[in-house]
């Protein structure tokens, strides 16, 4: 039997009971749509928590070294880039220092300053700009006074209580702020994280300055602290980790029973395996008594097809006498309950998509998510193609595993037994 | 097929291959002279075994049919008609006995050996006409076509061609089978029967359900084909539908009798004061 002919048998033969076929594909639906809901939204969860760890990048090393007894300076910070080029693609200092800032009457006490290189966007993944430019490698070099500045600072320097986050970004650039009796100039504004508002009090300010001019201005002497590493694709990262401590100790003369307390290194991987460690349990838990409906659905879809198999021995008697194998008869059944399943899947990760969509709003709205998301603007239910292309596979197997016994028993009917069937 | 291929007096079981099936001849037996007939039966029986015990349904069925031969089947209910067509439809296989449909021994097939053996060389003409409903009259003629992989478009003309040959009006085609009388079901049905051009079509009280007007319409049909060269076994008891054919035999608990047996036979029971069915 050819496939058309098989699936145009199929199609007839649902066609003819649209009503009951729906019913019964409803529970398949309902089973459906919940696996989706509860994907979705603990998808949505998962996301906003990897965002906050640094949008996923797991190829981010950072480097804490701070053995007061043997300082490091940037000379050690460039064999380090020399002798470890095969594990890091580039390497960037972020050193810290607390000051004062001010811009006229209006003063940030707690100036977070940051002394950093051209590439530290690219390293640390919560400075994204909104407005303007980070400064360039070629600023880093020639030392300017040119200062990258986020929103909060902004609003405390520049704007008053009624200003919004975000208000003032595109009228400060090029303005000038007083950090330690200098001026220096604002060549970019970057995003806050919208819970730093209510954390950050009106001292606050985060500013990222050149390494260089940081260095001879802000914090001399300041010994170098704090790397960020951008291991190279191929490489392992808790290789790299280790590979990096053992060089530290080597280098600083440092005894392996002590350097474990100088540097500290940590990488986003581990915590983003954590967070999806934790997220695939979570699921695995929901998706699992999801899963007892859709049981229960498939059940539903046997029962049906073995009914729908009673109402039509005629047909299987008249089918098999005219020339219908085994095979042609299994197989048209078991296609009939995959076409049903496999509908009802597909209606099911539509709707189980909408469910979550409304669902996380309610969510969203009423707080219930709670410490999970620090963001809640930003939840999105999230779901890949993969994870749908697997609960269609899975609409399929129940089709087969439950259609089977129905199929098998309109194949083996006795084709005379079948015809003489009132 | 078999009839073709002139096989001398062997010793050997001879192999003969019908529609992708290898089968042996009947052994023992001149295949040259069994192979001239399309239905060669000898001592066929069918007991039936049920919870209330056996059933001997055939009891020493001898029978055969030349090509072209349009045979009529009488008997009164219960003598077994039924229980004779299922197992020339290869729908049944006999306790014991041969049957050999155009030189093939059917008791050496397996189930879906007989199934393709149906689909391409039996046509099958019920009673109750068993239309698929909710389809149309040109798909019902095809369906035998779609077990046999038949393409499409040749589908559709020999489709066409059976049923012009039956006699349906054109505009019928696209209509639903439910969507027509019995007497033009049956025509359908026939052309069905004949779109794989099989070596017999068997055909189980095909006039049951029809008025006589309509039923004769049906008989016509037979006679036509007849005519044209198709071996028809036809089962009645009806006698005027007898009259049809070319050849009557009668079936009388589970034996086959000529016209001069059942004569005799009738003559005796009807003095034992029993009716005719
Ligand atoms: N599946 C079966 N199991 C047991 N006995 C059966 C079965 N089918 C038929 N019989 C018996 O075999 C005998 C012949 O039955 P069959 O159906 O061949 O009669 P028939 O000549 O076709 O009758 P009718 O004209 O009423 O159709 C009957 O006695 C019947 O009871
Ligand atoms: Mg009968």
């Amino acid at each position: 039997m050819r496939a058309t002919d098989l699936l145009r048998e199929s199609i007839v033969a649902l066609n003819a009971n649209r009503m009951r076929n729906l019913l019964t594909v409803l529970g398949v639906i309902i089973g459906i749509s919940s696996v989706i809901t509860m994907m979705a939204v603990i998808g949505g969860i998962r996301d906003c928590m990897m965002k906050e760890f640094g949008g996923g990048s797991d190829h981010i090393v950072n480097i804490s070294y701070f053995d007061e007894a043997h300082p490091a300076q940037m000379s050690d910070v460039e064999q380090l880039r020399k002798e470890m080029a095969s594990s890091y693609d580039y390497i960037v200092v972020a050193q810290e220092q607390s000051t004062e800032a001010s811009v006229g009457s209006k003063t940030c006490a707690g100036a977070n300053i940051c002394g950093t290189e051209a590439k530290c966007p690219e390293v640390k993944t919560d400075v994204k700009l909104s407005e303007g430019s980070f400064f360039t490698e070629e600023m880093v070099k020639n030392s300017e006074q040119v200062i990258v500045i986020d929103q909060i600072g902004v609003k405390n320097l520049f704007g008053d209580d009624k200003t919004a986050i975000g208000d003032l970004d595109s009228q400060v650039i090029g303005k000038s702020v007083t950090i330690g009796g200098a001026q220096y100039s604002i060549c970019g504004v970057v995003e806050c994280a919208p819970y730093m508002v209510a954390m950050a009090g009106d001292g606050y300010a985060e500013i990222y300055m050149p390494l260089t001019t940081f260095q001879q201005r802000i914090s001399p002497n300041q010994p170098i602290n704090s790397l960020y590493g951008m291991a190279s694709s191929e490489a392992d990262l808790n290789t790299i980790s280790l590979d990096t401590q053992q060089w530290l100790a080597r280098h600083f003369g440092i005894s392996d029973e002590n350097i474990g307390n100088s540097c500290y290194i940590n990488t986003n991987k581990e915590m983003i395996d954590q967070v999806n460690g934790f997220m695939a349990g979570f699921s695995a838990i929901m998706v699992s008594v999801a899963s007892i409906s859709l049981l229960v659905g498939g059940i539903g879809i046997m029962n049906m097809m073995l009914t729908n198999v009673t109402e039509r021995i005629r047909e299987i008697g008249l089918r098999k006498a005219l020339g219908a194998c085994y095979k042609d008869i299994t197989r048209q059944f078991l296609l009939e309950s995959v076409f049903l399943t496999l509908s009802g899947g597909i209606i099911g990760i539509v709707s189980g998509y909408l469910i979550a969509l409304a669902a996380s709003s309610v969510l969203v709205s009423t707080g219930a998510l709670g410490s999970m998301v620090s963001d809640p603007a930003e939840f999105k239910p999230a779901i890949d193609l993969a994870s749908m292309l697997v609960v269609a596979g899975v609409c399929v197997v129940i089709g087969v595993v439950f259609g089977y016994y129905p199929a098998r028993r309109a194949a083996r009917l006795d084709p005379v037994e079948a015809l003489r069937y009132q | 097929m078999a009839q073709g291929i002139k096989t001398p007096p062997s010793p050997m079981p001879d192999s003969t291959v019908v529609n992708g099936v290898r089968a042996t001849l009947g052994a023992g037996t001149p295949a040259e002279k069994r192979g001239s007939y399309v239905i060669d039966i000898r001592n066929l029986h069918r007991i039936y075994e049920s919870e209330a015990g056996y059933t001997h349904a055939l009891k020493g069925i001898s029978l055969q049919v030349p090509r072209g031969e349009f045979l009529c089947i009488m008997g009164p209910s219960g003598s077994g008609k039924s229980t004779l067509m299922n197992i020339l439809g290869c729908l049944d296989t006999p306790t014991s006995g041969t049957y050999l449909l155009e030189g093939l021994d059917v008791s050496t097939l397996d189930d879906d050996e007989l199934t393709a053996l149906r689909a391409s060389r039996l046509g099958f003409v019920f009673q109750s006409f068993n239309l698929l409903p909710r389809t149309t009259v040109l798909r019902n003629v095809e369906l035998p076509l779609v077990y046999t992989n038949t393409a499409p478009k040749k589908r559709h003309e020999i489709a066409r061609k059976a049923l012009a040959s039956v006699g349906l009006p054109e505009q019928y085609y696209d209509h639903n089978s439910n969507e027509i009388s019995g007497g033009q079901m049956q025509r359908v049905a026939i052309a069905r029967a004949l779109v794989n051009d099989p070596a017999v079509i068997l055909a189980d009280e095909p006039t049951g359900n029809l008025d006589s007007a309509t039923g004769l319409m049906v008989l016509q049909t037979f006679r036509k084909l007849s005519e044209q060269g198709k071996t028809i076994v036809l089962i009645t008891h009806d006698e005027e539908v007898s009259t049809w054919a070319d050849r009557t035999m009668h079936i009388r608990d589970g034996k086959l009798l000529t016209d001069e047996e059942e004569r005799a036979a009738r003559a005796a029971s009807t003095s034992h004061g029993r009716g005719r069915t």
